[in-house]
């Protein structure tokens, strides 16, 4: 058995490889997988702080560049198949914060830094001959579980960075071992939306507002949506593995409804009888683009892990998250005096797709009996998807560089209690937001040119329990 | 690494070691054009707000304010007398628009010239750098202004009027630099509409033969239906080397009052490019919340995220100068 080169302990470790008989070769194993995933999850994906930031406190350090590298529950976000390589069970607990500094004509719009617990539980075993591995991840911020918010289309607004790292990320992955150098993983990430009515109904006092008799009902719904996620790792050679994965595309859509079913006037002599008000409201609050990732993950010398990830993302299908509104009135007889304007159209934001390039690289430098030290590096460079704002929109993008570095400490035999390692990981990361300009094409707009920059500075700790 | 454990259990715990509220509202950019919302009365203050200029005996009207380094704002305004017509250009600073002014008010330039008749006003300032500050104002008699300029090299200290003045027949001058030269927007007593002028050297101006904005009778409901005038040019650099200056072109428009045979002013808004071809904001309605009473005279400056909006409005027979902010 060759071990794969992301697997980071394998020390008498014992390896369950294989597959059922009838399973037995690759392709029906992707059918298996396929149907897995495409059975229950036709709804894309959803933003989240792990899509901005990361997840872990090894991947940050080396800028992402893990869809073939991950050696820790991250696996669960950069790709799932990396859990079947896994030969104990790993509980990982950490935390991550991310501090924006995002400037407009030098002035710092004061976005909200994003930070909370970091955890995941991946638990490998084997049914016959098959070597799997069941996994669940999940990145809970501690000020914001989930903030929805839609604003004005004009409004400015920083897009990748507003609303996108304030909420959850949780996810729930199975993944195989097939033969020596292949293994698939896939899963689900789960979300929540919400969708609100108040209902109104009764009558409203007319011309005195205070003899109005309304009964108030409030519904509101969190809904629970799920989007996939999958990946596969082929061990290549004994020093080098290449990984794909996949996360699918998801708009969060906020729905709120006020309705109002009413006579108005006197109790005893209504203006309007059975009148009724109903307010639509419909805002894309969230958008995740589909994201396809290949990576490699090359063990150049035996201290030396060079990791490379390309990531393309499809910005191109993000729609204008702007509120739109229906209302519709039934006022009787007054109808005729009621002209609602038709909403207009929202504009096309335009955004393009983008393909991200990471690099991160992972040193030894202590090697032991009792203990390990790496030394963690990266780099990359996230185009922004979104196009000057020359018109009535201001999403605020620019280009974004980010380096970051970071230490591991695994130690072993640590305990009589942790027989098994002990990994400890920490990063600090820096992204630079490149200044860009923008120039409005109509002296009128209200908001006029401005330029945009910032930085993000990223801190994380965290730890791997091996058992 | 007990530490390390304890900053893991606690963060399992959901204590973070910071909490702040929602943010990314700060500090958003703005092109200053509106709308404006008129200071409000605050009795721990020593304003009168909205007004920040005022004097019982005289008439303080047509503010035109430059931005002092520390935040603060200089102010040149008419100060005329009701009694027999005559004015005089005065200059005075406020730290803030909730304060009482740090510098009082003062004179600043006086009638000297025939014609000017006993009267200068209605100052525009252009701060060419250096100390060096041009002046634009109006001389003479309402039914027969003319246009004058006067320049300091002391930052406004002293003035010397410009030996070939007048410049130019009109009323209300508004100056702006523009990249190639000035630009200066007035008002003709003969002509209705804010009428404009270029000039390369700031001294000899040609003037435009078409008003860049006109009174809009056919809106009913703009605010500016029979007059406009009180122009007030801010000039802001753009981020386009082909456009490199953006004029935001503030100015008074008249409608009728709710009354019958009164009248209501109110102060809107036309942006440009070229300075020559201004576009309409805000559809119908005036930039500043609309009166009564009625407020003129907009002098503006541009401050980060925002802007401050310096007019004039008659209130208990005297027209002061009051402030009203943007966002």
């Amino acid at each position: 058995m060759r071990p794969l080169v992301n697997r980071e302990d394998a020390k008498g470790a014992k390896i369950f490889w294989g597959v059922p008989r009838l399973l037995r070769g690759p392709t029906q194993m992707v059918l298996v997988f396929a149907f897995f995933v495409s059975s229950r999850f036709n709804s894309p994906a959803l933003a989240n702080p792990v899509d901005a930031f990361g997840f872990g406190g090894r991947a940050p350090a080396m800028a992402g560049a893990q869809t073939a590298a991950a050696a820790d529950g991250s696996a669960n976000y950069y790709n799932p198949a990396l859990l079947a390589t896994f030969d104990d069970i790993r509980v990982d607990v950490g935390y991550q914060t991310a501090v924006p500094s995002l400037f407009v004509n030098g002035l710092d719009l004061r976005v909200d830094s994003s930070r909370g617990l970091a955890v995941a539980l991946s638990s490998p075993g084997r049914i016959g001959k098959v070597h799997l591995a069941v996994s669940g991840g999940l990145f809970l911020p501690d000020q914001h579980v989930l903030r929805a918010r839609a604003i004005e289309a004009d409004k400015p607004r920083f897009a990748l960075y507003d609303n996108r790292p304030q909420r959850l990320f949780l996810g729930a992955n199975l993944a195989f071992q097939i033969g020596d150098r292949l293994a698939i993983g896939g899963g689900i990430a789960y979300m929540a939306k919400t969708v609100a009515s108040v209902d109104l109904v009764g009558r409203l006092g007319f011309p005195d507002p205070n003899d109005s008799d309304l009964a108030l009902a409030i519904d509101a719904d969190v809904k629970e949506i799920r989007y996939p996620q999958a990946g596969i790792l082929f061990h290549a050679t004994p020093w080098l593995d290449l990984g794909l994965s996949y996360r699918g595309g998801y708009k969060l859509i906020l729905e709120n409804t006020v309705r109002v079913l009413a006579d108005v006037g006197r109790e005893d002599d209504p203006v309007v009888e059975n009148g009724r008000l109903e307010l639509f409201a419909l805002a894309q609050d969230l958008f995740q683009p589909q994201q396809w990732s290949a990576g490699l993950a090359a063990r150049l010398t035996h201290r030396l892990l060079v990791a490379f990830d390309a990531s393309l993302h499809r910005w191109s299908r993000f729609e204008n998250p702007a509120t739109r509104i229906d209302l519709d009135i039934d006022a009787g007889m007054f109808n005729d005096l009621i002209d609602i304007p038709d909403t207009p159209p929202l504009p096309d934001p335009h955004y393009h797709d983008i393909v991200i390039p990471r690099l991160g690289v992972e040193l030894r430098l202590v090697e032991s009996a009792r203990r390990d030290l790496d030394l963690r590096a990266g780099y990359s460079f996230e185009p922004s998807p979104v196009p000057e704002q020359v018109g009535e929109s201001n999403f605020i993008d620019n280009d974004k560089h980010t380096l970051s570095a970071g230490l591991g400490l695994t130690l072993r035999h640590w305990t009589d209690i942790l027989p098994r390692p002990v990994r400890l990981d920490a990063y600090g990361a820096v992204t630079l937001l490149a200044p860009r300009s923008h120039h409005k094409l109509s002296p009128v707009d209200p908001v006029g040119d401005y330029r945009s920059s910032g930085r993000l500075v990223q801190l994380g700790l965290s730890s791997t329990w091996h058992f | 690494m007990r530490a390390l454990l304890a900053i893991c259990l606690c963060a399992a715990c959901g204590v973070g070691p910071f909490d702040d509220a929602p943010g990314g509202r700060d500090n958003l950019p703005t092109r200053a054009a509106g709308p404006y919302g008129k200071t409000e009365i605050d009795f721990d203050t020593p304003a009168d707000e909205p007004y920040v200029l005022e004097d019982i005996t005289v008439d303080l009207r047509d503010p035109a304010p430059l931005a002092r380094d520390d935040g603060g704002f200089r102010i040149w305004f008419t100060r005329g007398d009701p009694d027999d017509g005559s004015a005089a250009i005065w200059y005075a600073e406020l730290p803030d628009v909730r304060s009482v002014p740090d510098v009082p008010p003062q004179l600043a330039l006086a009638a000297s010239e025939p014609w000017e008749a006993d009267f200068v006003g209605e100052p525009s300032v252009l701060d060419l750098g250096g100390g060096h500050l041009v002046l634009y104002y109006r001389g003479g008699p309402a039914d027969a202004p003319s246009i004058g300029r006067a320049d300091s090299m002391d930052d406004g200290a002293s003035w010397q009027k410009s030996a070939q003045n007048p410049l130019l027949d009109g009323a209300s001058p508004a100056g702006a630099l523009l990249a190639d030269g000035t630009a200066l927007y007035f008002v003709d007593p003969a002509a209705p509409g804010i009428h404009a002028a270029t000039s390369a050297d700031g001294v000899a101006f040609d003037r435009l033969p078409e008003p860049v904005i006109e009174p809009r009778p056919e809106l009913t409901d703009a605010f500016d239906t029979r007059a406009v005038f009180d122009p007030y040019a801010l000039v802001t650099a753009t981020l386009d080397d082909s456009e490199p200056v953006h004029v935001g072109l503030f100015f008074t428009g008249t409608r009728r009052g709710a009354d019958p045979g009164t009248l209501l002013d109110a102060i809107g808004y036309a942006g440009s490019y070229d300075g020559i071809t201004f576009t309409r904001f805000f559809g119908a309605e005036p930039v500043l919340e609309p009166g009564p009473p009625s407020e003129g005279g907009a002098g503006v400056i541009s401050v980060a995220a925002g802007g401050v909006l310096f007019f004039h409005e008659l209130k208990l027979t005297r027209y002061r100068i009051g402030a009203a902010l943007h966002p």
